[in-house]
């Protein structure tokens, strides 16, 4: 009986147990990631929506590029935008699974004539890595391997690693 | 004060300029952007935005691998098997351009750019009368007869005559086959033979009369540019992709070289 009844008492009691320690945790995180899901490199803020030491999830924007300049020279930056989420186990040492949409503009050649024109699309992303984050605040650091599905077709194999401070 | 000796050192070193005169067929150093921006940059080689990047830094001249279709369209791209960069796979010379269109390249970060047609490529290069045009003809078409050959030469001069200025455009080619059938369809086209060692290309060069050779950097010395020199060849070098390698190149005397560090070279030169 208690075994049966145990479950039902955890699900029930459950958001209130993976909410209960927030209040007291960082829920802000910014990280630098180089390579990953934002081009060369992105910068990303992440906002916790839930965690305590088993499990956590956030949801996370950030901005990124190739090239700052065009290949006429001129200031014309690729803008990559990731918007993913992320679900971790464990802590300080966690596993992360994660999705997202990455919205690309990128300048491109000039069709027919010289020139440059912007190309926008948009791609799926995921991860699948390790994090190292505490509970308290202080330095993340994320490494993982994060495809691209580009443009809803073709998987791009990524890879990234991340630093950043959470608050 | 020693402890930042070494530091100011290294930073000198950094700035150095060569200022030495050159001394060469024509007196001048000639930067040719390998691929465009060569490698390991953020546009694939063999692109118009790896090109136009390199033209609008100041390069001279550019160098493009280029490949025949079946159907007769040179491709810009550089590897004999098309998967090996490419979404698309099987040899160029065995396809179309139909098959291969649309094609991107693969490294994850080039995936926007596709695996272009030469004429798309140079046809919208503002300019280009006055560029350095270095066509690396890679011919992995094992086909000798004379059908192919005649395609090839017909083909390659059709394009010449409609996109590039003669006077700056040389053409790298290692098959000699192919050389002597465009000799002797027009006397005008410099070519340059690229070589696998010194004496195998000046010997060819000398006997077929071409313009100059094409050597990979560590395959010779400055003793033999001023031998190429002496016998009125001009010297081209690849494989220019560290700092030494276009210092000593410089040092050398080559007319042109086909340098992946663009920025570097020109500093060098005081560009």
């Amino acid at each position: 009986m208690a075994k049966s009844i145990f479950p039902l008492v955890f699900l029930f009691l459950f958001p209130a147990y993976i909410f209960a320690g927030i209040r007291n945790k960082p829920r802000n995180i910014i990280y630098v990631e180089v390579m990953g899901k934002g081009g060369y490199g992105s910068l990303n803020y992440e906002r916790l929506i839930f965690g305590n030491k088993l499990l956590g999830a956030g949801l996370g924007a950030g901005i990124g590029t190739y090239n700052i300049f065009d290949y006429e020279g001129n200031f014309n930056p690729d803008l990559i935008i990731p918007l993913s989420g992320s679900v971790y186990f464990f802590s300080p040492h966690r596993i992360e699974v994660g999705a997202g949409n990455t919205f690309s503009s990128i300048v491109h050649t000039g069709h027919p004539g010289p020139g440059t024109e912007r190309v926008n699309s948009m791609s799926a992303g995921l991860f699948f890595g390790y994090r190292y984050q505490r509970q308290i605040n202080g330095i993340i650091i994320r490494a993982g391997y994060s495809p691209v599905i580009e443009f809803y077709s073709r998987i791009v194999h990524r890879a990234g690693v991340s630093f950043g401070y959470a608050f | 004060m020693k402890k930042l000796l070494p530091v100011l050192i290294v930073l000198l070193n950094c700035c150095q300029k060569y200022e030495t005169d050159i001394s060469n067929i024509h007196d001048a150093t000639k930067v040719i952007g390998h691929g465009g921006m060569g490698i390991a940059h953020t546009y694939p080689m063999n692109t118009y935005p790896s090109v136009r990047r390199a033209l609008t830094l100041g390069a001279d001249g550019v160098e493009l691998d280029v490949q025949m279709t079946r159907d007769g369209v040179f491709v810009a791209y550089h590897d004999y098997e098309l998967s090996d960069r490419s979404t698309a796979s099987g040899q160029i010379f065995a396809q179309n351009w139909d098959d291969i269109k649309g094609a991107t390249y693969l490294n994850p970060i080039y995936t926007a750019y596709p695996v272009m047609r030469l004429d798309s490529l140079i046809s919208r290069l503002p300019g280009r009368e006055d560029v350095i045009f270095f066509l690396d003809c890679k011919n992995f078409n094992p086909d000798t007869t004379d059908y192919f050959l005649d395609k090839f030469a017909v083909a390659l001069l059709n394009f010449l005559d409609t996109y590039l200025p003669a006077e700056n455009t040389y053409i790298e080619l290692k098959r000699t086959d192919l050389i002597l059938r465009l000799q002797s369809k027009r006397d005008d086209v410099m070519i340059f033979y690229y070589g696998e060692n010194f004496n195998d290309a000046i010997k060819t060069a000398i006997e077929y009369e071409l313009a100059g050779i094409t050597l990979a950097i560590h395959l010779i010395s400055e003793d033999q540019v001023k031998q190429a020199h002496s016998e009125g060849l001009m010297v081209s070098v690849v494989n220019v992709h560290t700092r030494s390698r276009n210092r000593k190149a410089v040092r050398m005397n080559v007319d042109f070289i086909q340098t992946d560090m663009l920025r570097f070279l020109m500093s060098f030169l005081g560009r």
